[in-house]
């Protein structure tokens, strides 16, 4: 067996956290054949459902063996793109938010706030900021590049 | 902010797995925020800077 990605007191830092959301967050994981990090990213996302399966929820697809993984990358828009995190709401909706690699480093952290936020339903914005992404009524597409430091 | 409004998608991509994405974008330092507004800005800001910034408003 392969050793733990998350430390135990860092689990029990998640698993606190989680337990304070309201909902679940539904993470849709694709990955695929010609990866680098699919396996260990999904090993992690593993460990986090383990941590705190009644808010974070898993699923992983496989977009080149799996019959029903191109339909999704295709709905999903990940373009090919694996490993691909795609955030899903308590309901099952699409949130709009897409990690594309390993979340480490101190990416992982910031991938929890997302669950934390995506199991809430909210977001931590300010009312100042809250107003203005609301009241944005174009399609906007935000990418955000970030490496694992 | 994708959270917030539905017709606000948001990705975060890990630059070494992705170059091609990573050399069309011209991404020599992370972070580094691109939108389809054609917003482009290296570094992080302070939340209401950030936002203003993103909206390109």
């Amino acid at each position: 067996m392969s050793e733990r990605f998350i430390s135990q007191e860092d689990a029990a830092t998640i698993a606190s956290m989680m337990e304070e959301t309201a909902g679940t967050a539904n993470v849709l994981l694709l990955v695929g054949k010609n990866c680098r990090f699919c396996r260990e990213t999904r090993q992690l996302l593993e460990e986090l459902h383990e941590i705190s399966p009644e808010h974070i929820a898993l699923r992983v697809v496989d977009v080149d063996e799996d019959p029903e993984g191109a339909a999704l990358a295709e709905r999903y828009g990940t373009e090919g793109k694996t490993p691909a995190i795609v955030y899903l709401d308590a309901e099952g909706n699409d949130t709009g938010m897409r990690y594309y690699g390993i979340p480490s480093g101190y990416e992982f952290g910031a991938m929890i706030e997302d669950l934390v936020d995506v199991a809430n339903g909210r977001s931590q914005l300010s009312a100042a900021s809250l107003e203005k992404v609301r009241s944005h009524d174009e399609d906007l597409l935000i990418r955000v590049f970030v490496t694992p430091t | 902010m994708a959270l917030e409004n539905p017709k606000i998608r948001a990705e975060a991509i890990e630059a070494s797995e992705f170059p091609s994405l990573a050399n069309l974008y011209n991404v020599f330092g992370v972070p580094k925020t691109v939108t389809n507004g054609g917003v482009d800005f290296d570094g992080a800001l302070p939340e209401p800077a950030y936002v203003a910034q993103v909206l390109g408003r």
